[in-house]
């Protein structure tokens, strides 16, 4: 059933028509009385209420009836369209509109500021210097007094000289300390060697600034410009997991990730979360694999197969020959040079190449150069037994190898024979 | 047949009952709202609550017991003369006084009630508060979250339509944070977040830590009744700063005096790790909500410890905006509870209004984590109701086998935010038997139901037999069985609440005790010889003069307290 059809509106309701219509529904299916009712009702709510929202982004017009919210809205809103803007329009986008907001805040509430000074402070107290004081510091000062002003009249047990009292002694907030706390993130990620240290993230992000919810969201994006920046730029000198999961624990990146869309195009996204993803998955040796394949099994070349054939082949006669030279000169090992390479030939065969391609390198040194591994039919690393069989089948199937070269050819599906009849097949790493 | 609304809260507890068609405060048997959360055993093993029991805690520490709510849902024992106890009794005491209380103003029997609880309470403590209801011979109807309670106080207090605002709750133990909306009836809560254990009791316990290194004092080398002593002095010295900008505390420890000194600047420096734990429930609440900061309403401040100066001017500077709390914030929470209960009882009233309330958490179960060679990470975790889904709510996910001829399934049951499950809190399992399979064939729908109160029920099918398992989460550790809850029973039907009558004169003492533990020389003689003749009169049984001892001597007791008890 259509979510519309659930609330009983017109489809492409307002938010407002919306609301009413889930309200007067709601009191028929109360959540206690009817979960199952409720919870379509509710689904149906959430649907059209998206839906509204993003009408309303497309075309800001619809909600020109708030007309107080608009213009943040709007603002914002023409962002998102234009998808994914530079690094340079995001800044000057959101520090203006951030700056415009106290603008228009200041200036509606300052008339109050001297009221509140006249009524609250006997005039003995209200020297001329303090208050030139008073009108030098912007935005926040005028507002969290002013603001007093306006709560002063509906609340009276609150406490409120010492809230005064507290924010006027934060004097001093202003553009340029806003400025100083992003040259100074600046500053640090160009410090090289020290940029892991938590510690100094500490030292500068600890700014009184960043209480303010308002600033904190559009330093969040600010921040994560640069240092998405900086980790694309800088390849000696990057952001460790440790430093990102610490901002990312104060700035919540990895919760926002459709405001991070907006803003940010997808590979920066991208980097920052695998920056966070745990090293686990990554191996100190390349050739070691993980115990199950991931991702599309992609059967081994033929040529590629018979190259590493030929690698490992020639490794083995070279072993052979080492090996049969060293008899030469040390006779008490063997009694013949003929005893020596059949020993040689037993372990390569039945206990080397099953052990290797049993083991994390999956291959034998010869598909481990040309980017092959072992696995069984679901992808995963074979046992030691499994591998012993396969070798065996291998060596059966290579001293008749005037028949099986053919019959290779014939069914040529990516399996060789000794991979079918060992139920094993050699892939792509 | 009236429904109690009920605050239980860490420090203190208040509860209410909807009467003439608006909530009513009931008031405890000395007169107030708030009715300490402690719980006292005296020296005849009668039951102290509230007032009383909390003057006992520096006279008589090892008989008194105090923050037992941090303990609910776990299975943390407190002995109290000989018996143990836990946090579900011992609440379930302060629920039996308070039950009391409203029986005694409305002259008729309660059986049942609605209790809120933090929002950031989990499955296990919910299950807890629940039980402690029972056990005071209550059924508890419904357990609301605290600042959904409080937003049902300002919305309909308020009446404003489409107001959103966002509640911040910080109570002795707890901090809540809830994004409300109310449109035509409707109270909906869009998200809700906090920390399960910052609240008041942390700020004291930083002062008095701060307390004890300034005056080269160690926990260990003080007696419990010290300890009790400073933590009373600090107290009161925390509760000064919301009004006064400095304050010396001059206390006698060890029969020795010693002075401290705190003021405004130095609490703020004190509590500021504190102060960034609550900026960050604040912060992923509105991310989660989705809401821009523009357009909330109003900040609305809940919860006894919001009175602290630091809190305030924090909230003020993060939302440029000063908060409000037109109604008392140590009462609006029961008074919310109290409108839920007129909501239960379907009250002509409030017909038209409509609560719905999100789950805190995400809660989801355990799958096999194949990138992980040598098991360092253990299983990941699959959220089936994400966090800040409305409820009631009830959502099947299909989950099949990893193995062949795999036999039996493990469903282990996690809430939490973590990528791993090892990170999250486990609620429980369940255990399911299937048939034999290749990989991947057998597969079980897994349902996850929440319900209003914040209690979650798994069922599981196996869709090829079409057979049914099903749990009601309950933590293995702290589960009761009818069998612990009947012997819980016998044990408190033991003891016996103090008569009514005599507790204001019982408090009167108990406060004097206090007063005289903690002061030294003439003062103390003077505390020592009131209380003696007090005494003497409450002996002589003559209602009359009692009353009129009882008024002077509480009298003096304030002037004492006043003007500062130490000579």
């Amino acid at each position: 059933m259509n979510h519309w059809k659930i609330l009983e509106i017109e489809p492409e309701s307002d938010l407002k028509a919306i609301k009413k219509a889930y309200a007067k529904k709601l009191k028929l299916t109360k959540p206690d009385e009817d979960p199952i009712g409720f919870q379509a009702l509710h689904e149906a709510y959430k649907l059209a209420i998206k839906y509204a929202k993003q009408n309303a982004k497309r075309y800001p017009a619809y909600i020109e009836d708030e007309p107080d919210r608009s213009a943040a809205h709007t603002g914002n809103n023409t962002v998102g369209i234009e998808t994914q803007v530079s690094f340079v329009d995001l800044e000057e986008e959101s520090r203006s509109d951030f700056g415009k907001h106290i603008d228009e805040e200041t200036i509606i509430q300052t008339p109050f500021l001297d009221e509140q000074l006249f009524d609250r402070q006997p005039p003995e107290h209200l020297n001329p210097d303090d208050k030139d004081s008073d009108k030098q510091e912007i935005g926040y000062e005028h507002i969290s007094a002013s603001t007093i002003n306006f709560d002063l009249q509906t609340n009276e047990d609150q406490p409120q000289d010492m809230l005064t009292e507290h924010d006027n002694r934060q004097t001093g907030i202003s553009a340029s300390d806003e400025q100083a706390l992003v040259e100074n993130v600046i500053e640090h990620l160009k410090r090289k060697s020290n940029i892991n240290l938590l510690q100094a993230w500490d030292q500068i992000l600890d700014s009184p600034l960043l209480y303010d919810l308002r600033f904190k969201a559009w330093f969040t994006l600010k921040l994560f410009e640069l240092i998405a920046e900086h980790q694309k730029s800088n390849y000696r000198y990057k952001l460790n997991r440790r430093t990102m999961l610490h901002l990312d624990a104060l700035f919540l990146w990895s919760r926002q990730p459709e405001r991070l869309e907006e803003y940010f195009d997808f590979s920066a996204i991208e980097a920052f979360q695998n920056s966070l993803r745990s090293p686990t998955e990554k191996f100190l040796f390349k050739y070691v694999c993980g115990r199950q394949h991931r991702g599309p099994m992609e059967y081994g070349n033929y040529y590629a197969k018979i190259g590493a054939c030929i690698i490992d082949v020639a490794l083995f006669l070279g072993v052979i020959y080492l090996g049969v030279t060293l008899n030469r000169n040390f006779p008490d090992l063997f009694t013949a040079p003929e005893e020596t390479a059949v020993f040689l030939v037993l372990a390569w065969l039945f206990i080397l190449f099953p052990l290797m391609e049993a083991s994390p390198f999956q291959a034998t040194p010869g598909k481990m150069i040309l980017g092959l591994k072992v696995v069984d039919p679901q992808g995963k690393r074979l046992n030691i037994f499994h591998a012993i069989v396969r070798t065996l089948i291998f060596a059966a199937s290579s001293i008749g190898f005037k028949i099986t070269v053919w019959i290779n050819l014939f069914i040529n599906d990516g399996r060789l024979l000794h991979d079918k009849l060992s139920g094993s097949q050699v892939i792509k790493r | 047949m009236a429904i109690l609304g009920i605050d239980l809260g860490t420090t203190n507890s208040a509860c209410s009952l909807w009467l003439n068609g608006k909530p009513t405060l009931v008031p405890n048997r000395l007169g107030g709202y708030l009715t300490p959360s402690v719980v006292g055993i005296d020296e005849e093993g009668e039951l102290l609550v509230g007032e009383i029991a909390k003057n006992r805690l520096v006279s008589h520490p090892k008989l008194t017991t105090s923050v037992f709510k941090r303990y609910m849902g776990t299975d943390h024992k407190i002995k109290l003369k000989n018996t143990t106890y836990s946090a579900v009794e011992l609440s379930s005491m302060v629920l039996k006084s308070l039950k009391e209380d409203a029986e005694n103003l409305i002259n008729e029997a309660i059986t049942e009630a609605v209790i809120s609880v933090p929002a950031y309470f989990n499955d296990t403590q919910r299950k807890a508060t629940k039980i402690a209801g029972e056990l005071a011979g209550l059924k508890v109807e419904r357990l609301i979250n605290e600042p959904t309670a409080a937003a049902m106080v300002y919305g309909l207090h308020d009446k404003a339509d489409g107001a959103q605002f966002i509640i911040l709750d910080l109570g002795g133990g707890t901090f809540d944070v809830s994004i409300v909306e109310y449109f035509s009836g409707v109270l909906e809560v869009h998200a809700s977040s906090g920390d399960n254990h910052l609240g008041g009791e942390d700020f004291l316990n930083l002062l008095v830590n701060d307390f004890l290194a300034t005056t080269g004092l160690t926990k260990s080398s003080l007696s419990a009744q010290e300890m009790r002593t400073i933590l009373h002095e600090v107290e009161s010295a925390k509760k000064s700063m919301s009004h006064q900008r400095e304050y010396t505390l001059d206390a006698v420890v060890k029969s020795q005096s010693t002075s401290w000194k705190i003021d405004r600047d130095k609490f703020e420096q004190l509590s500021k790790p504190l102060l960034a734990r609550i900026q960050l429930p604040i912060e992923r609440t509105i991310n989660d909500a989705d809401i821009e900061l523009a357009d909330l309403d109003e900040v609305i401040l809940v919860g006894g410890a919001t009175r602290m100066p630091g809190f305030r001017s924090l909230v003020t500077r993060m939302f440029r905006r000063l908060p409000l709390s037109t109604i008392d914030p140590d009462l609006v929470v029961a008074l919310g509870a109290g409108i839920q209960a007129g909501l239960k009882d379907k009250q002509t009233d409030l017909k038209d209004v409509v609560l719905t309330d999100v789950t805190p958490y995400s809660l989801g179960t355990e799958i096999v984590n194949p990138s992980d060679s040598g098991n360092k990470q253990g299983g990941l975790f699959l959220p089936i109701i994400e966090r800040n889904t409305t409820v009631p709510v009830s959502i099947e996910k299909s989950l099949c086998t990893v193995t062949d001829d795999q036999t039996h399934i493990t469903l282990n049951i996690y809430q939490g935010e973590s990528r791993l499950v090892k990170n999250n809190v486990f609620l429980g399992n369940l255990d399911v038997t299937v048939p034999k399979n290749r990989a991947g064939v057998e597969t079980i729908d897994v349902r996850y139901s929440y319900d209003m109160n914040g209690l979650l029920e798994v069922d599981v099918t196996i869709c090829s037999t079409g057979k049914k398992f099903s749990k009601c989460i309950l933590n293995s550790d702290t589960d009761l069985s009818e069998e612990d809850l009947k012997k819980s029973r016998d044990k408190l039907a033991k003891l016996k609440f103090h008569p009514r009558d005599t507790e204001s004169n019982r408090t009167l003492i108990s406060r004097a005790d206090r007063l005289f533990e903690s002061s030294l020389g003439d003062k103390r003689d003077y505390i020592g010889n009131l209380l003696s003749e007090f005494e003497r009169v409450l002996d002589s049984q003559n209602a009359h003069d009692i009353e009129q001892a009882a008024e002077s001597f509480n009298e003096i007791l304030n002037q004492l307290e006043n003007e500062g008890i130490f000579l």
